[in-house]
């Protein structure tokens, strides 16, 4: 399972993985859903601009205070090797470039991204809109939302038995997955 | 064999039991302290191996194992918390981290304190010590790191913290190892003791065997068997005396002693088994006196406690066991018994009487019980201050003395007082009389009670007594006395009379009350009663006088013709003494052959053949002469005598006729008072049998006054007399007042017609037509004819005239003796020559 684009996937492999036949690869979409930033409860902050989210990520707006929050240094929570999460809001909001944030805080994996947003004023987690609804915390809405593809490697064509695996697959995600 | 030879023989004694046990004894102490001193070393030697291996040994492979732990709970704790992100979770492995870390100081520190540690733990211990800060402090960094969300930094310390803990670890287990090496030597060297133990043990052990073989031989062999034998002798010896010797006797040891000296004591326990016998003996004999003992025995001590007492008292007093036991207070006897109300007495009465028994007085007295009982207590005081007492139950002699007391005053049959309470009380009433008092006795004879006794039988006659005993307690007050004299004579005291009326009314009371029908086993029985009543102080000044004239007054009253009474008066008292003293006479009269017969013919005056003889009785008293019959005979009738007087006729009568021939019968008179008794016919039937004569030569002369009662009995008898062949003659005929009437209710065989009419034949009044209605009556019922009372000539022509079949007076012959007639009857054929 990949949560961002086969290319962009492909692309971080070959860098350690050089040899591969990454042209057998196939991706088939399971489903799509939309990237969500969590702040914590009583961050006043519920609405913001791409603009403003892409400054915040680069670095250039450090406080909370400057988006109409609280006067709070702003910590991005982030899964620590990036991950889909990260790599879809690199590619659709920050033009390729990589999350710089000073100070940021770093966990093994997106759940604890949501844990720690709940228990610090200041955070704004990287996450996926079904984890940050099932979470504690709350939504910082974008004026662009971010969408997210989940899809399914094979290598090779799919035999018919991955078929109903990427199938079943698919209509799991329908029911879980909000979009 | 005495006690002093006993001492003797012990004292030539050789080396006995004992001294073979006191030597295998300490042959065998010997032994014991050798096993005991082998067992203590090696004992101290384990101890010591088991105190270095449970202090160095085990407690350092314990101590290791616990720091292993420790810390593998230490460092579970920091290398989880870079992953963490709850800071709850994070706050408590804080707290967790903190107090493992303690502890793991704490344990640190006491592994230095082990004093016998070796170079190699000492060495474990400072390295160990000196790395504790640093692993802590490296684990203090990951909590804070994560704690802060910095997991690339918490797991930076984390790796830090996991080489120093690497390095603990390693050198843990080093020093885990050195222990057990070190607590293997130990119980290497504790097994070797061990063994030694073992050896030297089992060496004692061995050793004990080969003398406890001896020892217990000597015992079982040289003691017990004998002493076995002789404890049984003297078993069987507890149980009954024995014949025959005491085994080993002759043994020269100790138990050769024990024997000689169970010898002794049998000897001397025969002894004692033969006066233990003979006491027991006398205690049985002496239990058995007391306890069949009429009385009962207790006996106290001075501190009035309970010696002995017999069943006897015991049961007297309805007294426990318990309280029969030997020591048993006094007090609580007698709190017993008040609590039971055994005395009749107080509580206070009980308890101060005793105090007088224990102050040493020898007396007797009697107690009342409460259930009647009278109890004579006999004290005797002891030398020893105490006292015995006698307890007779008198109960039973009181109601016997009570009893003949009782019967010597009163009557046995009808329980009324007798002559003599009678006496006695009189003799009070005139002790109390005061002026103006009066009081009255009246005597009572029953009226016919003799002829019902007679004919009735005494059963009857007692059993009347017994009635008219109750009518008069009836009939008399409260404070009125009365008494049965005797016979049928009761008598009563009537106290408080004021006026002689009232006598007079009790008087004629009981003569009415006594004279209703009695009923006695289904008879009818009619008696009457006559009262003679005097009056004190009037007619007496003492008991004798008043009585006797009581008597009188009776006995007047019974001459005045029955069932009346009557008041003493002064000059009856000649006459009746006079007329009291014939009677005595009488009765004696017959004894003493003033009794005899006379015999009047009665004649065929045709022919002058005499054809029957009428006995009449004359009584020749012999100082009065001849006593005419109308004077004795109304007195024999009166008092009973006519019994026992017309039997004697009737038998002498008989006797005299069957001498006679054959063609003379003899005519006797006989009272209604005889018809009272049943006996009647058979006493008749005596005199015939006894004398030989013919019924048929018999008639009996009755009266009409017989028949007035119109008794059926009566009727009967003279029915059955005249079956019997005899001839029953109605004599004094025309007299009654419905002669006529008699001559149908009986088939009279004969009347006489009463000499009152004969008399009067001459002077030409009426007693000439009643003379000849009468004869001409019996000519038509075919009954024989007597005119008796035949004085004159004259008379006898007249009654020829009217054809009067037999004549009797003395024209013919006055009644004589008969032998007056022995000649006539002898040379005349019995004729009688007649004058005309």
């Amino acid at each position: 399972m990949i949560s961002g684009p086969l290319e962009t996937e492909i692309d971080g492999l070959k860098q350690a993985n050089p040899g591969l036949p990454y042209d057998q690869l196939h991706s088939f979409e399971i489903s799509n859903t939309r990237m969500a930033f969590a702040v914590n409860q009583d961050n006043p902050v519920r609405e913001i601009t791409s603009d403003k989210m892409r400054a915040i990520l680069l670095g250039e707006i450090t406080d909370w205070n400057q988006v109409g929050g609280h006067d709070l240094k702003i910590r991005v929570v982030q899964v620590r090797e990036g991950g889909g999460v990260q790599a879809s809001i690199e590619g659709a909001l920050l033009g390729g470039k990589a999350v710089t944030v000073p100070n940021p805080i770093r966990v093994q994996i997106s759940s604890q991204v949501v844990k720690v947003v709940e228990q610090l004023p200041e955070a704004l987690g990287l996450s996926q809109l079904s984890i940050v609804k099932n979470s504690n915390t709350a939504e910082l809405n974008l004026d662009h939302p971010i969408e997210q593809h989940l899809n399914l490697v094979t290598l090779g064509d799919p035999s018919p038995e991955m078929l109903k695996v990427i199938n079943a697959a698919r209509v799991i995600a329908s029911t879980r997955l909000d979009r | 064999m005495k006690l002093s030879e006993l001492r003797h023989t012990i004292a030539r004694r050789q080396i006995g039991v004992a001294a073979k046990l006191y030597w295998l004894a300490s042959l065998s102490t010997l032994a014991v302290a050798i096993l005991a001193a082998a067992s203590i070393h090696f004992a101290r030697v384990t101890e010591d191996a088991a105190s270095r291996l449970d202090q160095t040994g085990f407690a350092a492979v314990e101590n290791s194992g616990r720091l292993q732990s420790l810390l593998a709970q230490h460092r579970q704790i920091v290398e989880s918390a870079p992953a963490e992100v709850d800071r709850s979770r994070l706050e408590i492995s804080q707290r967790e981290f903190i107090a493992k870390s303690s502890q793991l100081s704490v344990l640190i520190n006491q592994l230095n304190r082990g004093e016998k540690a070796d170079q190699f733990s000492n060495e474990f211990q400072a390295q160990i010590t000196n790395e504790m800060p640093a692993l802590v402090t490296a684990g203090q960094q990951v909590m804070f790191y994560a704690y802060n969300f910095a997991q690339d930094n918490a797991l930076g310390a984390a790796a830090e913290y996991g080489k120093i803990a690497d390095d603990l670890e390693d050198k843990i287990h080093q020093y885990r190892l050195h222990q057990v090496s070190v607590a293997g030597a130990t119980v290497s060297a504790l097994l070797d003791s061990a063994r030694s133990l073992l050896f030297w043990v089992s060496i004692s052990a061995f050793a004990a065997l080969l003398l406890i073989g001896p020892l217990g031989l000597t015992v079982t062999r040289g003691v017990l068997s004998r002493l076995g034998r002789i404890t049984t002798y003297m078993s069987r010896l507890a149980q009954q005396p024995l014949a025959e010797e005491v085994p080993s006797r002759g043994d020269r040891d100790e138990l050769g002693d024990m024997a000689r000296a169970v010898q002794v004591f049998k000897e001397n326990g025969a002894e004692l088994f033969e006066r233990k016998m003979q006491l027991e003996q006398v205690n049985t004999q002496l239990d058995l006196a007391l306890n069949n003992m009429s009385h009962g025995l207790v006996m106290f001590d001075s501190n009035r406690k309970l010696i002995i007492c017999n069943e006897r008292y015991a049961e007297m007093y309805g007294l426990s066991a318990e309280l029969r036991k030997p020591g048993t207070e006094l007090n609580a006897i007698l709190q017993y018994l008040v609590d039971r109300h055994t005395f009749a007495e107080t509580p206070q009465e009980t308890f101060s009487s005793i105090n007088i028994i224990a102050a040493g007085h020898n007396i007797q007295f009697v107690k009342s019980l409460s259930d009647g009982r009278m109890i004579t207590i006999t004290h005797q005081s002891t030398a020893d201050g105490g006292w015995v007492a006698i307890h007779e139950d008198i109960t039973e002699r009181q109601k016997a003395d009570a009893y003949v007391a009782h019967m010597a005053r009163h009557d046995h049959l009808t329980d009324l007082p007798n002559r003599v309470f009678f006496r006695e009380e009189l003799d009070k009433n005139l002790r109390r009389l005061r002026d103006g008092q009066k009081f009255a006795i009246l005597c009572i004879d029953l009226d016919r009670f003799k002829s019902v006794n007679d004919s009735m039988g005494h059963s009857i006659g007692d059993k009347l007594l017994n009635l008219v005993s109750a009518r008069l307690a009836n009939c008399v007050k409260e404070h009125d006395f009365v008494a049965r004299l005797g016979g049928d004579e009761f008598a009563i005291i009537q106290t408080n009379v004021s006026r002689l009326e009232a006598s007079g009314a009790l008087a004629g009371c009981i003569i009415e009350r006594l004279s209703e029908p009695y009923e006695v086993d289904g008879q009818q029985l009619d008696i009457g009663a006559s009262i003679g009543l005097a009056i004190a102080p009037t007619d007496g000044a003492n008991a004798d006088q008043l009585l006797k004239n009581a008597d009188l007054a009776m006995y007047r009253a019974k001459g005045d013709g029955r069932g009346s009474y009557c008041f003493f008066e002064s000059e009856m008292d000649a006459s009746i003494q006079a007329r009291r003293a014939l009677e005595l006479d009488l009765r004696g009269a017959l004894a003493a052959g003033q009794l005899q017969l006379y015999y009047q013919p009665l004649v065929n005056p045709k022919t002058g053949e005499i054809r029957c003889f009428e006995a009449l009785l004359r009584w020749f008293h012999p100082k009065f002469g001849q006593i005419p019959p109308s004077k004795f005979i109304p007195l024999a009738e009166e008092s009973g005598l006519i019994g026992p007087l017309g039997q004697w006729v009737l038998q002498a009568a008989c006797a005299d006729a069957v001498k006679w021939p054959k063609q003379l019968r003899v005519s006797v008179n006989l009272s209604p008072i005889q018809f009272k008794n049943l006996n009647l016919v058979k006493v008749i039937l005596s005199s015939l049998a006894s004398s030989g004569l013919p019924a048929s030569r018999l008639e009996l002369e009755i009266t009409e006054s017989l028949l007035l009662e119109d008794d059926a009995k009566t009727i009967a008898m003279l029915h059955e007399l005249r079956s019997l062949g005899a001839r029953i003659v109605m004599d004094d005929f025309g007299t009654g007042f419905s002669s006529l009437n008699y001559l149908r209710s009986f088939p009279f065989d004969k009347i006489k017609i009463d000499r009152s009419f004969i008399k009067d034949l001459s002077s030409g009044d009426n007693s000439t037509a009643i003379v000849k209605a009468i004869i001409d009556l019996a000519r038509a019922l075919n009954i024989d004819v007597v005119a008796e009372g035949v004085e004159t000539q004259d008379q006898l022509n007249r009654i020829v005239a009217e054809g009067c079949t037999e004549v009797q007076g003395n024209y013919f012959s006055v009644p004589k003796p008969i032998k007056s007639f022995e000649k006539i009857l002898r040379e005349s054929n019995g004729c009688i020559e007649l004058a005309a």
